[in-house]
């Protein structure tokens, strides 16, 4: 057991940094566009985005121990993620200009709910789903544990200190926002990181129609 | 409107100053170039201050930019690689950036670099005539970071957003678009109408419109560091080459608010939009010269405000402080139009005339930074000396 908690710990410190460098650009956006952003906001933002990896997390861990091996996840499943991502990007991003709020708009329910609170949890997801290095180590690592409960341990640490510098952003981008905000307006910062998100959105559409040209 | 400077004594100086500038900053590549250079530079500068119509000298010369940017790109893939060969080496390059190591040698480069462009600047980069590239290696990190900071720093605070009105390639092309008076597109959802105190209908944009490009340049920061690459990488088009579906969003960006709109509106859209103007326009808040209106010369005519291209003066701006907003580039027109003189650019924070001395630092802050293209381009065009 003391195996599994001490290389959970590592392992996931060790990944830390490349995952706030991968989530940043869909996180950060979605801390500034609370209607009140705050520290405890941007926290929950960011916590919701890791529960959606976590849940990645171990739907992994079952498909590799169905088959007992590790395989590679296919390119189009990984193009269809970032297309998913970018599309929920780009849907927040109009949200936050009230797009959805006019009754004209057609498909006005599944864009709301799409950009809705629950948006930084799907994005946790589809990162998950598009496993980097350090993620494919760490369970190559689990699959040598001897028991389900050590393999629960060792992702579970390792999903919670890889996910440690994303919470301090979140909460540190919430922080922000509201400082920002008492000086510029929320208006403006939500109009701004909407822009944001709106441009992210695209460039992650353009980068998935490429993944899935080649 | 007055000229720039007060005396032909003045706007020789400051022609001589400009021109011993390119004299000094082009010898070295070739010497011919630098006589060349600080003679065209030294007569347009004498010109442009001691005209009464400053507006259409800086456009031909804002344009000229753009020219030989653009052109200078162009020979350099035409004559070099060709099409094919930019297309196969785009993705290697692609590659490159992303496992470089800080302190290895670049070797020769001809594609025009972003990230070289400041180690030109400061010598630290130099033309082979006999091979016709440029030899540079990259920096550590630290030395690298503020070989492109320093310039950009410098250039922000002594112009603040006149670099979009006098520096800037990409606004060259902006005003090559908005030539004439006819605005085809009125584009009214991006505009709030209002009617000012004496009467005139006045559209300035929307809040949102406005804040644009600081949502873009945010999200570049953050798209840089998940990319892993530097941030002017993103502005280079070796890297959209690499992933062709986001070669063709940024052209389709490009053409669109930098060609399309400011030929149907003759407004500069690009420059709502631009990353690198967001940053300049906080620099706009301490820069060394400002565009303000006297407010006891002015009549409140709002020509200014019709004028505008960047709808950087509103009537509440001529009513209130006689302060343009950040988006002012210095382009001077505002300047020219006003029928009583009543608008000039001063130091910071004072009511001293400032204009001839900015046009000049403009026109050598042009020769510092396109030394990369004028040089290539003279050297592909008119052979070795």
């Amino acid at each position: 057991m003391s195996v599994a908690i001490s290389a959970g710990l590592v392992m996931g410190f060790g990944a830390s940094l490349g995952c706030m460098a991968t989530c940043m650009p869909m996180l950060i956006p979605y801390t500034a566009t609370a209607a009140n952003p705050s520290i405890r906001n941007g926290f929950v933002s960011a916590f919701t985005f890791s529960i959606g990896r976590l849940i990645s997390y171990a739907a992994l861990l079952l498909v590799f121990l169905a088959v007992k091996e590790i395989i590679n996840v296919s390119s189009t499943v990984v193009a269809t993620a970032t297309l998913i991502s970018g599309i929920i990007l780009l849907l927040s991003g109009l949200a936050a200009f009230g797009v959805f709020n006019q009754p004209s708009f057609p498909g006005r329910f599944l864009c709301r709910h799409m950009s809705g609170v629950r948006s930084p949890l799907y994005l946790g997801i589809l990162a998950g789903i598009k496993p980097c290095g350090p993620l494919i180590a760490a369970i190559a690592f689990m699959l040598t544990l001897p028991g389900f409960a050590e393999m629960s341990i060792f992702i579970l640490l390792f999903w919670l200190v890889s996910s440690f510098f994303l919470l301090v952003i979140g909460a540190a981008g919430g922080g922000l926002s509201f400082l920002l905000g008492r000086r510029l307006g929320i208006d403006r910062i939500r109009r701004i990181a909407g822009v944001t998100m709106v441009t992210i959105g695209l460039v992650f559409t353009a980068q998935s129609i490429g993944l899935f040209m080649y | 409107m007055k000229p720039a400077v007060r005396s032909n004594k003045q706007a020789i100086l400051m022609a001589f100053l400009v021109g011993g500038f390119a004299l000094w900053w082009y010898i070295k590549p070739f010497p011919w170039l630098g006589v060349v250079m600080a003679l065209i530079s030294g007569v347009f500068t004498y010109f442009i201050l001691t005209t009464k119509r400053m507006e259409r000298l800086r456009r031909v010369f804002y344009i000229g930019i753009f020219v030989v940017v653009l052109g200078s790109t162009l020979v350099v893939i035409l004559s070099d690689w060709g099409v094919k060969g930019l297309l196969d080496w785009a993705p290697e390059h692609y590659e490159w950036i992303e496992y470089y190591k800080p302190s290895e040698s670049l070797g020769t480069l001809s594609f025009p670099c972003a990230r070289i462009i400041p180690e030109a600047f400061f010598g630290r980069a130099s033309y082979i005539p006999d091979a016709g590239v440029w030899e540079a290696s990259f920096p550590t990190t630290f030395n690298e970071m503020m070989l492109l900071t320093v310039p950009f720093i410098v250039t922000g605070l002594v112009f603040g957003r006149g670099f979009c009105g006098w520096i800037c390639p990409f606004g060259g092309l902006n005003e090559a678009m908005v030539t004439g008076k006819k605005e085809r597109w009125r584009l009214n959802f991006l505009k709030k109408s209002r009617v000012a105190s004496s009467g005139l209908r006045y559209a300035g944009l929307k809040e949102w419109v406005k804040d644009t490009k600081y949502g873009i340049l945010l999200a570049l920061v953050l798209l840089s560091v998940f990319l892993s690459f530097p941030v002017l990488c993103i502005f280079c088009p070796a890297l959209w080459l690499a992933v062709i579906p986001v070669f063709w969003l940024v052209i389709g960006i490009l053409v669109v608010f930098a060609i399309i709109l400011p030929f149907m509106t003759k407004h500069r859209w690009w420059c709502h939009i631009c990353p690198m103007g967001a940053v300049l326009s906080i620099f706009n808040k301490i820069s060394f010269f400002r565009v303000r209106i006297n407010k006891d010369k002015c009549i409140k005519c709002l020509d200014c405000v019709q004028e505008c291209r960047m709808f950087a003066i509103t009537p509440d701006d001529v009513e209130g402080d006689g302060k343009p907003n950040a988006n002012c580039i210095r382009c001077g027109r505002c300047i020219e139009a006003c029928p009583e003189e009543a608008i000039d650019m001063y130091w910071f924070g004072t009511f001293k005339k400032a204009r001839g001395l900015f046009i000049s630092l403009a026109i050598i802050a042009v020769l510092g930074w396109y030394m990369w293209f004028i040089v290539t381009v003279c050297d592909k065009f008119f052979g070795l000396f």
